[in-house]
């Protein structure tokens, strides 16, 4: 038979019947879709401080408004960053947007312009610009931006990201992006907010949904959360596993979009379709589930506690207080032929912020500057979150907003400088892991190496700031006894039988758990160990004891002041985890239980 | 062959040529790929990053990503195709002329902000993805349709009119019969518009995948390799898309002489 001869319906039926043949075998012999496994991270977590710093410093006048002359004929550099108030202390040294008159930075001889930008992509493309005409042999593009400022647990997302783009373009090393310092951190500002029984009882959160920007600093901290009391987290927006902590990619990556799926989730039935998993495998079944919870920022967080009534903030980087120093990255190629203006910048910040840390005037004229700077909202909104407020609704408290600024000291600090202890490497390290193992928006498909610590952050500038008032730092006052409990998670730390020796393959273990107790620096610590049933129930007790003293010295010798654990106890073999029949099950049960207390 | 046949204003070439010159074109522009590529510093990514990039996409299930876009256009396009074509065809009343005259007038409006409204009115996330692409292709079927009715000559008319056609048979043979060819070529020329919609109203729900949130996720890392390797897919997907339409129209309308 002859096609031509064919009727129309007929030729139509049988090319119907070959697309779906061939569209049919294409779907279904292709790969199917990829689905990440829940996993538990291992943990960990913390509470506040504030200490009234002593006034050290004369009080300097605060810059005008006026633009600056005196830096006019200076080569101008940009840098770029979201509308964040942790940013203030670096906005008041120049004064505004553009340096003026007066300012610490025209003092320092900068002059800088500091460009409000929301979006990452954004604030990413600007430093692509300057670095492509930095390429042109351009020593200082007018276009983009010389540096950008993000929060320091977006730095290993940002630098992986970035460094594998330049080195993909340019070539593997000509250009590199580093930290060269940080200026503020987020102090309460963002948070996982939930109802109140995720506070009390953290395991009721397992099996719910929260909405954030996944791979955002906000995530981070829920995520710090849930692993800080042992629950899995699902890695993947596309599933559900009501063994874990589930997320919801926000829409448009806005973390204003965290909030508003939240509130029209619980105020509107809205929900999700998620497919089911369990154990890792699709169960076929698609589920229908409302947002329980959102990981936000401010104005975010006011715009939920404005909304619902029954929620609260749950955890934040008041708690995690380490994790979101606000982190300027600079190309080094550019920054190390400019060192001087690189180190100006951070030291009139750092005396710009020792200023705001000791006199009212300058904390008003910081959310003065940073109204204009990020033209929106007044300057007592940006005051008052500053400061973080507190608010109550249907008998249940929460608070909005909170940063802090660094000065001299707290940058050294921070950075491990002064006392050795390098929270933000273990902030950097620890979201590393979260990258490689939560594998957040299909981090790892996307890029293949996680930028180290030691090749990210390049300290040579911080170190040139010198002659100023370096301030006092904020510290942390262990002496008080702490009374709740703010996450308990237990860490399968090996131990060989009958033995307190920690084995090899828990330092790695350790090493997490050192990381957390860091960025959450404010918090008190109680260690419990425990052991299977061999052996005599006294001597069980001593060598739980034992564990948890080896634990506590391990932490004690890495730089945790030993006023941080506040309890050590054995509970030998009366609480096992697991059955003692078996081999794994003892395993199981030769453990340390650490709980942070606030 | 006569090379100086191709550099002569309206000159016709035989199939055979016209494949050679295309095929020439590709290759210089493949070419121009692999050179402007091959050197330390490069704009574009190169062949291999994009292979790289295409196979490991591939591996993920980028073939149920793509069903997955195709699900919702479809859906959403029969859903605007059959509410643009009722609103459409009932524009010549007078009545309710102002209706469709309006709601072209609306493709004006943007979709930002707009949706925390349709996230009232619909109570799940994937409807709402579908409700956004639905609302925002009418607008622009029912403006494209509308030129089409405009565009109808009054002899048409007057002729079935003389035929003895009465106001509603009119509507149905020369409206809506006599256009039925237009509307497939409205939808063809508007499929664009929707396709590059796709990107945005996926990135609404992350979760139903799609490759709107392929080329999203790819962008945030700036996998480049990868964003190329998508592009291509979508352009591809899209001018099949393209083609099927133009193809069905030939072939179901055979008077339609456009």
């Amino acid at each position: 038979m002859k096609w031509s001869n064919l009727t129309f319906f007929s030729k139509t039926l049988i090319t119907v019947a070959i697309a779906a043949v061939v569209g049919g075998s294409v779907y279904f012999l292709s790969p199917g879709l990829r689905v990440d496994e829940s996993k538990k991270v291992d943990k960990l977590e913390v509470s506040d401080k504030d200490v009234n710093n002593v006034t050290t410093s004369a009080e300097l006048p605060v810059p005008g408004d006026e633009a600056s002359t005196e830096v006019a004929s200076k080569p101008l550099v940009r840098i770029a960053g979201y509308a964040w108030n942790a940013q203030s202390g670096i906005i008041v040294s120049n004064g505004g947007p553009k340096t003026t008159k007066g300012s610490i930075m025209e003092k320092n001889g900068v002059n800088l312009e500091i460009i409000r930008q929301d979006w990452l992509t954004e604030l990413r493309n600007l430093q692509m610009k300057f670095i492509e005409e930095l390429d042109k042999g351009n020593s200082f593009p007018k276009e983009g931006a010389a540096g950008i400022i993000i929060m320091g647990d977006g730095v290993p997302f940002y630098i992986s990201s970035a460094q594998q783009a330049l080195d993909d373009k340019y070539g593997a090393g000509k250009y590199q992006l580093q930290v060269v310092g940080a200026v503020g951190l987020s102090y309460g500002e963002d948070k996982l907010i939930g109802p109140p029984s995720w506070k009390m009882n953290p395991q009721s959160m397992k099996g719910a949904l929260v909405s954030a920007v996944i791979g955002d600093g906000d995530w981070v901290t829920a995520v710090n959360y849930a692993s800080a009391n042992g629950i899995k987290i699902n890695p993947d927006p596309a599933t559900y596993d009501a063994e874990a902590v589930n997320f919801l990619a926000s829409a448009n990556d806005d973390y204003i979009e965290s909030a508003k799926e939240l509130i029209k989730s619980q105020t509107q039935k809205w929900t999700v379709p998620l497919k089911e998993v369990k154990a890792g495998k699709l169960t076929g079944k698609t589920i229908d589930k409302k947002v329980d919870g959102c990981a936000t920022w401010t104005p975010g967080d006011k715009m939920v506690f404005d909304a619902l009534t029954g929620f609260t903030d749950v955890v934040s980087t008041k708690e995690f207080n380490n994790q979101m120093a606000t982190s300027i990255i600079f190309v080094r190629q550019w920054a190390e032929a400019n060192k001087d203006i690189v180190s100006n910048i951070l030291k009139s910040s750092y005396a710009a912020s020792n200023q705001m840390k000791q006199y009212e005037t300058w904390k008003k004229r910081a959310s003065e500057t940073t109204t204009k700077s990020f033209n929106m909202e007044t300057p007592e909104y940006w005051y008052n979150m500053f400061k973080g407020q507190q608010g109550e609704k249907g008998g249940i408290s929460y608070n909005m907003g909170g940063s802090r600024v660094f000065n001299l000291a707290d940058a050294n600090q921070y950075y491990g400088i002064t006392d050795g202890v390098n929270r933000y490497k273990a902030v950097y390290d620890q979201v590393s892991r979260y990258l490689k193992d939560l594998n957040p928006a299909g981090f790892n498909q996307n890029v293949k190496r996680i930028v180290p610590y030691e090749e990210a952050v390049n300290l040579s500038f911080l170190k040139e700031v010198k002659d100023i008032d370096a301030g006092a730092t904020y510290t942390t006052d262990y002496s008080k006894k702490a009374t709740s409990v703010m996450a308990s998670g237990e860490w399968r730390i090996n131990f060989d039988p009958g033995r307190a020796t920690i084995r090899p393959e828990a330092k790695d273990v350790l090493e997490q758990i050192y990381n957390l107790l860091v960025q959450a620096e404010d918090s008190k610590l109680e260690l419990v160990g425990h052991t299977d049933n061999t052996g005599t129930q006294d001597g069980n007790y001593s060598l739980s004891t034992a564990r948890a003293e080896a634990v506590k010295n391990y932490l004690i010798q890495k730089g945790i002041p030993a006023t941080r654990f506040q309890k050590i106890d054995g509970k030998g073999q009366d609480e096992p985890a697991a059955d003692n029949s078996t081999a794994a099950g003892k395993a199981k049960n030769r453990r340390v239980v650490i709980s942070l207390l606030k | 062959m006569e090379l100086k046949k191709w550099f002569r204003p309206f000159e016709t070439v035989n199939q055979r040529q016209g494949l050679l010159i295309g095929g020439i074109w590709l290759v210089l522009v493949l070419g121009y790929w692999f050179l402007s590529s091959a050197g330390a510093k490069h704009l574009f990514p190169t062949p291999g990053q994009v292979w790289e990039g295409f196979s490991s996409l591939y591996q993920e299930g980028l073939v149920v990503h793509v069903a997955s876009s195709l699900a919702l256009c479809l859906q959403a396009t029969l859903l605007s195709i059959v509410v643009s074509l009722v609103i459409v065809y009932l524009s010549p009343l007078p009545a309710l002329k102002p209706l469709a005259q309006t709601f072209s007038k609306l493709r004006y409006l943007p979709l930002t902000g707009i949706t925390f409204y349709l996230a009232i009115l619909v109570k799940d996330a994937r409807t709402m993805q579908i409700s956004v692409l639905f609302v925002f292709m009418s607008l622009y079927f029912i403006t494209s349709l509308l030129a089409v009715l405009k565009d109808i000559p009054t002899e048409e008319i007057d002729h079935a009119r003389s035929l003895k056609c009465s106001r509603w048979e009119v509507l149905w043979e020369v409206v809506i019969k006599g256009r039925m060819d237009y509307v497939v070529d409205v939808l063809r020329q508007n499929l664009a518009i929707t396709w590059m919609m796709l990107v945005t109203v996926e990135s609404i729900l992350v979760a139903a995948g799609g490759l709107g949130v392929l080329i999203k996720n790819s962008d945030k890392f700036m996998n480049h390799g990868r964003i190329v390797a998508l592009q291509l897919v979508i352009l591809l997907v899209g001018l099949l898309l393209d083609k099927v339409l133009h193809v069905a129209r030939k072939s179901f309308f055979k008077y339609s002489t456009f």
